[in-house]
């Protein structure tokens, strides 16, 4: 950073170093910011940028790390998150922050209740409440309802308001439009391209280089723990981006011709489930991959679910596999016919986080095949076995929360490859998922196709369904709007998911 | 859970065998009385299990500040009132001691306040010797009998009119806000729910009302506001939702569980002075048993998720009445104590199995 006084940064962060239990995060990560820009953060899954995320935010108090933040070129000592709020540092996590049982003006305020006579004044915090949704355009929400009946993007969206509502100096954005719509993803990026022309710093982190580049005057990558370098983007590439993060060259690949699918392996008769899905018919062939593609609630989801015997109404219609009709009515009876499924939330519902990677790895297995006691020797082949086909970085025996996002979504995928499934139903495969980690999933998924697996997935990254899809199913409000041939293009999956009466979400 | 409440009175009022002993001012009044120690207690249990706790400590706590009471009334001549302040402090370091050991060095609560259970009963045996204990003093035998019908017909007035003076209040601020004001049948419901109540109280505490209903309904009151309306209150349904997100917006995670414990063990002596008074005497091996179980049920029936994150007070007092209902409507149908216990327990099954009906309705 030379040649830049300090008296001119709005926050700087020198050699800090963190580690966990011997494990070292952070290895001497560096940042500065500007006055009035937007800077955006970049480094694959474990590279440390939510560690030093919560370094600035207050999250880790001063003290548990090592080296020196400044706000305004002084040196402070950020003690909590709400000492780095009152020093103007807001934060907006990439996981939902949200109190579900809560109202949406409850959660808005949360820790800043407006109060009469000592108590909540409750009328007063929903005046409040309505005016932050009418300053940033979502007047349509209605604040006294339960944020749990939002949307996932809305309830980002609400998230989003609060921490804006700080009028914080500092904005932090921990990939906030992972799950937003591209309409409401635009609307964001209009607020804080905004809130930089009235001088808010805003600290942006993503893994995808179209909106860093859109958005972004300058980019800081991270790779393992330290700092590489900062860019100014106009003066950038992806690619060299790209690069700096995985410090090598990285090829992105055109969609590749498979050989001809086979015969239908799957076929859906007019599946109807109350409330989320109405007449879906299709058909998936041996070694044919499938995308659905759509907005938040279009149905994607709860096709993937439905089929895997997790749908909360009752179900009509018919599916077979291999002609042989399923039940629908659980997923241990769709794992046994040869199903597996890779959730969307995969801490909440794709891994056992406080168990080790073997032992997750085995699960599956274990509970289809008879017994009474679990198998050692074979819960240690089959992690071997897996740890090695899908290079997971870690070893049989951590626990898999101390897994990157990358490598996690590995040890998901393996612990359905090792029962070897007929039918592999994929929710956002490779959400939080870095670069380098990106493309050895898609390898994986790539082999299994050519192995003759019938592939469904669900995914927002419209790239990743141009670089996978042998056709593309697109929904809408729980039905097939539109199929696509392979190779459609972006803006065509854009215009048919969003070309709806109402609006989407 | 109310129309399971009314339901319940509808049935014993019709039921030939039960309707002349259940329909009668003293039975009505009895059952209040019997279930105020459930209530009082309830409101503390409910905010603990609001955050995820569990406080089974409390039928010992009772125990243990009936003994405190009386031993320093009847060995050392204390005066009641310091007697009632000696309790309340002894009960409210107990809870602050469960806060701690479940805040700050992360003991399950289970665990933290099973011990209390042992040991809490354990104390009140060895300080009285384990002989029951009696009489206590006049002044506080008071506090379990009944007010002068005079004192009692005010308090129910008063009462009355403060909901009335609340909802009023409410709209003159609603209208100077700018808010849409109270639809004309919320508006008649809220009326008719006032009128109701104290037509109601009126009629069943023709001969006084029992000073520990008052307590409760206090206690009640003062608990309803700290959940809806207080910073405590709005903290812990947080902390109970979403703990980590309480965290980050910078809710003090905990001082407020430290203060929940606190409060429950503050409610916890208060019940049992109620408790000592009513009885005019304590029994220490014998007084508050199974109490925690009871007023756990009684929070449960009321609607309140043993999952955290969910919670209602008003809920919590009907719990209750519904609780001391079924035990009174069985004594009426002389059904022994023995069978009482078995009905209760499916009559509990059968209130969580319709709260997750109620849920899984909720989702889909």
């Amino acid at each position: 950073m030379a040649g830049e006084g300090s008296a001119q940064l709005r926050l700087e962060l020198i050699g800090i170093e963190k580690d966990f239990g011997g494990v070292q995060a952070l290895k001497g990560a560096d940042l500065s910011a500007r006055p009035a820009e937007i800077l955006g953060l970049c480094g694959e899954n474990g590279a440390g940028k939510s560690t030093l995320l919560k370094v600035l935010s207050g999250v880790y108090p001063a003290g548990s790390y090592r080296g020196e933040v400044r706000v305004g070129g002084v040196a402070v000592a950020l003690e909590s998150t709400r000492d780095a709020q009152e020093r103007g540092i807001a934060i907006v996590h990439q996981e939902l922050m949200l109190v579900p049982a809560m109202s949406v003006q409850e959660n808005l305020l949360l820790g800043r209740e407006p109060r009469r006579f000592g108590l909540i004044d409750d009328l007063a915090l929903g005046v409040r409440a309505r005016e932050l949704l009418e300053r940033f355009g979502f007047s349509q929400i209605d604040p006294a309802a339960p944020v749990s009946s939002l949307g996932i993007g809305l309830q980002q969206i609400i998230e989003i308001v609060r921490a804006l509502s700080f009028d914080a100096q500092v904005l932090i954005l921990d990939e906030p439009t992972a799950a937003l719509t591209t309409e409401e993803a635009a609307r964001l990026h209009e607020w804080l391209k905004d809130l930089r022309a009235r001088g808010t710093t805003c600290i942006y982190v993503s893994h995808r280089m179209d909106e860093i580049f859109s958005l972004c005057d300058r980019v800081t990558v991270l790779r393992d723990g330290r700092t590489v370098g900062t860019v100014v983007t106009a003066e950038s590439s992806p690619d060299a981006i790209i690069n700096m993060m995985v410090g090598r060259t990285l090829e992105i690949r055109p969609p590749e011709n498979r050989a001809a699918a086979g015969p239908p392996l799957v076929q859906i008769d007019s599946l109807s489930v109350k409330g989320a899905l109405s007449d879906i018919s299709l058909a998936v062939g041996a070694g044919e991959l499938v995308a659905l593609v759509g907005a938040l609630g279009s149905g994607r989801t709860a096709l993937l679910s439905t089929l895997f015997g997790c749908a909360e109404t009752p179900v009509r219609g018919d599916v077979r596999l291999s002609g042989k009709s399923l039940s629908l009515s659980g997923p241990r009876d769709a794992i046994q016919s040869g199903i597996a499924y890779l959730p969307e939330d995969r801490k909440g519902r794709g891994l056992l986080l406080d168990m080790t990677v073997a032992e997750n790895l085995s699960l599956p297995t274990f509970a289809n095949t008879p017994g009474l006691f679990v198998d050692d020797e074979r819960e240690s082949n089959i992690a071997r076995e897996q740890i090695a086909a899908l290079s997971v970085r870690g070893t049989a025996n951590v626990k898999v929360g101390t897994l990157s996002g990358g490598n996690q979504q590995k040890v998901v995928l393996g612990k359905w490859l090792a029962m070897k499934p007929r039918l592999l139903l994929l929710d956002e495969p490779t959400r939080g998922v870095d670069v380098g980690a990106r493309e050895e999933i898609y390898n994986i998924i790539e082999r299994l196709l050519a192995d003759g697996v019938a592939v469904l997935m669900a995914s927002s990254d419209l790239q990743e369904v141009r670089r996978l899809a042998d056709r593309i199913l697109v929904l809408q409000k729980g039905r097939i709007a539109a199929e696509l041939p392979r190779g459609a293009s972006e803006e065509e999956m854009v215009r048919l998911s969003t070309f709806a009466k109402g609006k989407a979400a | 859970m109310l129309a399971v409440l009314l339901l319940l009175w509808a049935g014993l009022a019709l039921y030939p065998e039960t309707r002349e002993a259940f329909l009668t001012a003293g039975n009505f009044s009895n059952l209040t009385a019997q279930i105020s120690e459930i209530a009082i207690i309830g409101v503390g249990m409910t905010m603990v299990i609001l955050i995820r706790g569990i406080d089974l400590s409390v039928g010992a706590g009772m125990a243990l500040a009936g003994v405190v009471a009386a031993k320093l009334q009847i060995d050392h001549q204390v005066s009641a009132p310091l007697a009632c302040l000696a309790v309340l402090a002894v009960t409210s370091l107990i809870g602050l001691w469960h806060g701690v050991l479940v805040s700050r060095f992360r003991i399950p609560p289970f665990v933290a306040t099973l011990g209390g259970f042992m040991s809490y009963r354990g104390l009140a045996l060895v300080l009285s010797g384990a002989r029951g204990m009696a009489p206590m003093r006049d002044d506080f035998v008071v506090l379990g009998g009944r007010m002068p019908g005079h004192v009692s017909l005010a308090i129910v007035i008063a009462l009355g009119a403060l909901g009335l003076g609340y909802l009023i209040m409410r709209e003159v601020r609603r209208k100077k806000l700018g808010l849409p004001r109270m639809s004309l049948v919320m508006l008649t419901v809220a009326l008719a729910a006032i009128l109701a109540g104290v037509i109601f109280a009126l009629l069943i505490y023709q001969d006084g009302m029992p000073v520990p209903v008052l307590l409760a309904i206090l206690v009640g009151l003062g608990g309803a506001l700290l959940l809806s309306r207080s910073r405590l209150g709005r903290y812990a349904v947080a902390i109970g939702g979403n703990s980590e997100a309480a965290r980050l917006s910078g809710v003090p995670v905990e001082r407020v569980t430290v203060l929940i414990y606190l409060l429950t063990g503050a409610l916890t002596g208060l019940a049992g002075i109620v408790a000592t008074a009513r009885g005019n005497g304590v029994t220490p091996g014998n007084a508050g048993m199974m109490r925690e179980l009871h007023v756990i049920t009684a929070v449960v029936i009321g609607g309140t998720s043993l999952s955290g994150g969910q919670a209602t007070m008003v809920g919590t007092l009907i719990g209750a009445l519904i609780f001391g209902t079924l035990s009174n409507g069985m004594n009426h149908l002389g059904i022994n104590s023995d069978w009482q216990l078995i009905f209760t327990g499916i009559i509990l099954l059968f209130a969580s199995l319709l709260d997750s009906m109620s849920m899984k309705k909720r989702i889909s």
